[in-house]
């Protein structure tokens, strides 16, 4: 038994130094990445400025000044920002081996997900008004592509953060990195639309939301699993 | 910084100490700079603490050189995420223990799609006279895809191990570990096919 236990250690010293030998032979300097805090600053500001420079373009709403007094519609907005943020530090954390969030940040941020497109519902459906979801969907297109178009530039900047990094479940990596992105384009659209009726925030932006951090968690689960190849 | 008390928490139950991580730690700077030295040393100096993680978690002692392999391949494409102002514990043991999963996922496939040698319907020649090469041809044939695929290319199209691991898309040590179970398997199948 023991000269089978011994020859099977001999075996495996004989493989660690053949895969030691075969890593020696690829070795070349890392590719350097920034700490994973300057990753999420880079992408806070360049995203902030790129949804500052868009807002510039498509002007904000009239009276916006009033819309941002009244508690629920600046709580919408600011828990879009927080759930962008939150977001976007899930995705460069969980693609950093030995950086994953702990259990209750991921709670948190799923509920402030789950409460933003529970909002429309709680505090912007009006009294006798029926909620058809085709016409808000139809009426609203203008702002569905909207959010769908400026959130792949957020998107595109995060995924090639992350895409850099290791991500060891890439599919829910690209649905956060979706989540963030999305969330602060919905947002943006939404200082620039006057139409804060429920049908309309819940089919025009925040649907998108919810379609792009779907199908980024599918393109994330192909881009940023590369490094494994 | 939830995942700091891992490391202690590994420190503790192992024979290494703060010291140990440290130095790993360092090693790792110099290795992310391309320190092919400073690579092997610590390669080997991590080598046994893989290989006993992966053995306690592993039962089956068949597959432990496969699941320490994709460890070792992991680590290594992995290397630059390590971030050099970090705890070098966690980053280590979140590395091992999804490519073990992830190892231990791709097992249960193959083992799905394996087809048994054993069951194989086979008498084979003691003749030389050709009859051995039907015999090998279908010994080849029986064997696992995988390791089948490495032999073909390697042996019968005679590419080098760099091209075979190319056109496989898998590493050369990935290679050498398929071709030579292969070898075996093959070995094996004639051997049974004599007698």
């Amino acid at each position: 038994m023991r000269a089978v236990s011994s020859k099977k250690t001999k075996d495996m010293s004989q493989f660690h130094r053949n895969l030691v030998h075969d890593l020696l032979a690829q070795t070349k300097p890392a590719p350097e990445i920034q700490k994973a805090g300057v990753q999420w600053g880079l992408w806070l500001l360049a995203s902030l400025g790129t949804m500052g420079l868009i807002l510039t373009m498509l002007k904000l709403q009239p009276g916006v000044g009033s819309v941002l007094n009244q508690m629920p519609s600046m709580t919408f907005l600011g828990l879009a920002f927080l759930g962008s943020a939150l977001a976007a530090w899930e995705a460069i954390s969980s693609s950093v081996p030995g950086r994953q969030t702990p259990r209750g940040y991921r709670i948190f941020l799923s509920l402030i997900l789950i409460f933003l497109f529970l909002m429309p519902f709680l505090f912007f459906a009006s009294g006798g008004h029926v909620f058809n979801p085709w016409t808000a969907f139809r009426d609203g297109w203008g702002c569905f592509s909207a959010v769908s178009l400026i959130g792949f530039f957020p998107w595109i900047f995060l995924g090639w953060i992350v895409s850099r990094n290791a991500a060891f479940h890439p599919g829910w990596t690209g649905a956060w990195t979706g989540a963030s992105a999305f969330l602060l384009s919905s947002m943006t659209i939404q200082l620039h639309c006057p139409n804060w009726q429920a049908g309309h925030m819940l089919m025009a932006h925040l649907l998108p939301v919810a379609i792009f951090t779907l199908a980024t968690s599918w393109l994330g689960a192909h881009w940023f699993s590369r490094w494994r190849k | 910084m939830k995942s700091k008390p891992a490391a202690k928490k590994s420190s503790k139950s192992q024979p290494w100490n703060q010291e140990q991580w440290e130095s790993w730690a360092q090693l790792m700077v110099k290795v992310q700079a391309g320190d092919t030295q400073a690579y092997e040393q610590l390669l080997n100096e991590l080598g046994p603490v893989l290989l006993g993680y992966v053995r306690r978690r592993v039962f089956n002692p068949e597959i432990v050189p496969d699941v320490y392999q994709e460890v070792l391949l992991t680590f290594h494409k992995a290397r630059h995420s390590y971030e050099t102002n970090r705890p070098f514990g966690p980053w280590l043991f979140t590395v091992a223990r999804n490519s073990m999963l992830d190892a231990l996922a791709k097992n249960r496939r193959f083992v799905e799609r394996e087809i048994p040698v054993e069951e194989l319907p086979e008498k084979g020649s003691t003749e030389m006279d050709g009859s051995l090469g039907d015999d090998l041809d279908q010994a080849l044939k029986a064997l696992p895809e995988l390791n089948r695929q490495a032999i073909e290319l390697l042996k019968l199209r005679g590419l080098t191990l760099e091209e075979a691991a190319r056109e496989l898309n898998v590493s050369v040590a990935a290679l050498k570990v398929r071709a030579h179970r292969g070898y075996r398997q093959l070995r094996e199948a004639l051997l049974k096919g004599k007698n």
